[in-house]
C-alpha cells in the first residue's frame, strides 16, 4: 500500500501510457480491418461484373453467329480474370497476385473492345431495349469498380498515413504492424483501361 | 484540385466557428448576469440620500461596487451569470439530442423512394446506381434513394445516422443534369452525410435555438415585474427595464448566432465540394454542373414550405437571403479548377 501511496505519481504516468497505447492499437487495427474490407468491396463488384459480361455474350451470341472467336476472346479473358481474382482474395498484400490480377483485367478490357467494334456492325443488336439496358448495367459496373477500387486505395491512405504518423510509428512495429498497405497499381497502360469502358457502346 | 487540402482547411475553419460560438455562449452570459446585478445596484442608488450623483456617477459606483473585490456581489454576478448560461445550455443540449430520421425529411417533400423494384426509367435507375457508386467510393453503406417531384434543381441529404441516411434529388436535377453532372451532386451530398454535416447543423441549430431562449426568459422577467401586486413601481421599472436590455442581448446574440451558422454552413459546402472531387475523382462534372446552373438560368427554388427550413441542406442555396447558407457558385467553382 505504501509502494502505491509513495509512487503514485509514475503509476499515474504509467496508467496513462498503457492507456494511450491501447488506443493507438485498437485504431491500427480498426484502420486495417476497414481496409481488408474495402478489398472484399472490390472482389463485390467485379463478380457482378463477370456475371454481367456473361449476359451480355449470351444476348449477343444469337446476333454474332459469324463471330466465333471475338465471343471465345471474351469468355477466356473472363475466365482468367475469375482466377486470378481467387487467388488475389487469398493474398490481398501478395504482390504478384495483384499485377496477375491487374493484367488480367486489361486483357477483358481489350477483349471486349474487339466485342465492341464487331458490334457496330450489328444495328439491330445495339438499339434493342435489353442492349440499353445492360448498357446502363455495365457502365454502373464499371464505376462501381473504379469507385470501390477507390474507397480502397483512400483505406489504405488512412492506414499507412495513421501508421507511419508520430508517435504511432513508434509502436505499430511492435503492434504487428509492419507491413504498409499496398495501393492497388496497374503498371500497364492506364489509358487503355479508362477507354475500354467508354468505347463499349460507341 | 488538391481535396485534402480544401477538406483540412474547412475542417479548421469550422473549429474556429465552434470555438467562436462557445465564446458567444460565455460572453452573453456574463453580459446578462452584469446587466442584473448593475440593475439592482443602480436601484439601490436610487433610493433616498442620492439625488446629488449624476445618473452616470450612479452608474459608475454601481460597476465600482462589483469590482472592487466586494465577494457578495461577485458571487451574485457569477450566480446570475451561470443561470444564463444554463438555461441557455439546457435549450442547447435539447437539440442535441434531436433525432432526425432522414425519411422522414424526405417524405416532408412528398419524395418517393427509389428502389431497384420501382425505377422503371432509364434516368431513375441511372441515379440509383450512381447513389451506389458514390457510397462505394465512400465506404459508407448505400443510402436510401428518394425523388422529389419538384422542376427546380435541387438535391439534399438527410438523417443524422449513416444507417439511416437518404438522398435526395428533384426531378428538375434528374432531367438537367447528365450522368457525370449528377455523379458530382450525388457525390457532393454523400460528402455531408460522410462529414456529418446533418448532425453539426442540427448541433448549431440547437445552439441558436438556446441564444433564442433568452428572449424568454426576458418575457418572463418582464411579465412576473408587471403582474407582482407587491412590488414597488420603482422595482418594477427596473425589472421591466432589464427585460428590455436581455431581451436587446438575446436579439444581437440570436444575430451574431446566425451569422455564425451561415458561416459554417458555407464552410461545409466547401468541404462537400472537396469531397465530391475525393469521390469521383472528375471534378470537372461537379463544375458542369454548377455551369448547368448558372448559364441555363435554371431555378433552383423549391415549392415546398418545408424547403427555408432545410435551406442549409440543399446543395444550391435557394433565396437571395442575407445570410447566405452557400456559397457563391462561382468561387465555388474556381476553388474545383484551382490547381486541377
Amino acid at each position: 500500500m505504501d509502494f502505491i501511496l509513495q509512487n503514485w505519481l509514475t503509476i499515474l504516468i504509467f496508467a496513462i501510457v498503457v492507456i494511450w497505447a491501447i488506443g493507438i492499437y485498437n485504431k491500427l487495427v480498426s484502420y486495417k480491418t476497414q481496409y481488408q474490407n474495402g478489398f472484399e468491396q472490390i472482389s463485390v463488384q467485379l463478380k457482378r461484373r463477370l456475371d454481367l459480361i456473361g449476359n451480355l455474350v449470351d444476348a449477343a451470341k444469337k446476333y454474332m453467329e459469324h463471330e466465333k472467336e471475338t465471343l471465345m476472346a471474351v469468355t477466356q479473358a473472363r475466365s482468367g480474370l475469375l482466377n486470378a481474382t481467387q487467388a488475389a482474395e487469398k493474398n490481398p498484400g501478395d504482390v504478384n497476385a495483384m499485377a496477375t490480377l491487374a493484367t488480367s483485367q486489361v486483357t477483358l478490357d481489350s477483349a471486349m473492345g474487339g466485342f465492341n467494334l464487331k458490334m457496330e456492325d450489328y444495328p439491330d443488336l445495339k438499339a434493342s431495349e435489353n442492349m440499353q439496358q445492360l448498357s446502363e448495367e455495365i457502365t454502373t459496373t464499371e464505376n462501381r469498380i473504379a469507385a470501390a477500387r477507390q474507397g480502397y486505395n483512400d483505406l489504405v491512405q488512412k492506414f499507412n498515413e495513421y501508421k507511419k504518423s508520430f508517435p504511432t510509428v513508434m509502436l505499430a512495429g511492435m503492434f504487428g504492424f509492419g507491413d504498409n498497405a499496398k495501393n492497388l497499381e496497374f503498371s500497364e497502360s492506364i489509358e487503355q483501361l479508362n477507354e475500354a469502358p467508354k468505347n463499349l457502346f460507341g | 484540385m488538391d481535396f485534402r487540402e480544401h477538406q483540412d482547411n474547412a475542417r479548421k475553419n469550422s473549429r474556429i466557428i465552434w470555438v467562436l460560438y462557445v465564446l458567444l455562449l460565455l460572453f452573453s452570459s456574463f453580459l446578462i448576469g452584469w446587466t442584473f446585478v448593475v440593475g439592482l445596484n443602480l436601484a439601490e442608488l436610487y433610493q433616498p440620500g442620492y439625488e446629488q450623483y449624476s445618473f452616470w456617477e450612479k452608474f459608475s459606483l454601481s460597476n465600482a461596487f462589483i469590482f472592487n473585490s466586494n465577494i457578495r456581489q461577485l458571487e451574485t454576478l457569477a450566480g446570475f451569470s451561470a443561470t444564463a448560461f444554463i438555461v441557455q445550455g439546457l435549450a442547447t443540449l435539447i437539440g442535441f439530442f434531436k433525432k432526425s430520421n432522414g425519411h422522414k425529411v424526405a417524405l416532408a417533400f412528398n419524395g418517393e423512394l427509389i428502389t431497384e423494384d420501382n425505377a422503371d426509367e432509364l434516368g431513375a435507375k441511372q441515379a440509383l446506381n450512381i447513389v451506389t457508386e458514390q457510397a462505394l467510393a465512400a465506404n459508407i453503406p448505400t443510402p436510401s434513394f428518394y425523388l422529389i417531384p419538384e422542376e427546380g434543381i435541387n438535391a439534399f441529404a438527410a438523417g443524422k445516422k449513416a444507417e439511416n441516411a437518404i438522398v435526395a434529388i428533384t426531378h428538375g436535377a434528374l432531367v438537367h443534369f447528365n450522368r457525370a453532372e449528377l455523379s458530382g451532386v450525388i457525390a457532393h451530398e454523400i460528402g455531408h452525410i460522410v462529414n456529418q454535416d446533418i448532425k453539426l447543423n442540427i448541433q448549431i441549430s440547437a445552439f441558436v435555438f438556446g441564444f433564442t431562449a433568452l428572449f424568454f426568459l426576458a418575457r418572463f422577467i418582464f411579465y412576473s415585474a408587471i403582474h407582482n401586486r407587491r412590488m414597488d413601481m420603482r422595482a418594477k421599472l427596473f425589472m421591466f427595464v432589464a427585460a428590455v436590455i436581455i431581451a436587446i442581448i438575446g436579439m444581437l446574440t440570436v444575430w451574431m448566432g446566425r451569422i455564425l451558422q451561415a458561416a459554417m454552413s458555407r464552410q461545409r459546402e466547401y468541404l462537400a465540394d472537396a469531397s465530391a472531387v475525393q469521390f469521383t475523382r472528375y471534378p470537372e462534372g461537379l463544375v458542369q454542373a454548377f455551369e448547368v446552373l448558372k448559364n441555363g438560368k435554371k431555378s433552383t427554388k423549391m415549392e415546398n414550405p418545408s424547403s427555408k427550413e432545410y435551406a442549409h441542406a440543399m446543395m444550391f442555396g435557394i433565396g437571395g437571403e442575407l445570410f447566405a447558407t452557400h456559397p457563391p457558385l462561382d468561387e465555388r467553382i474556381k476553388r474545383i479548377q484551382n490547381n486541377s
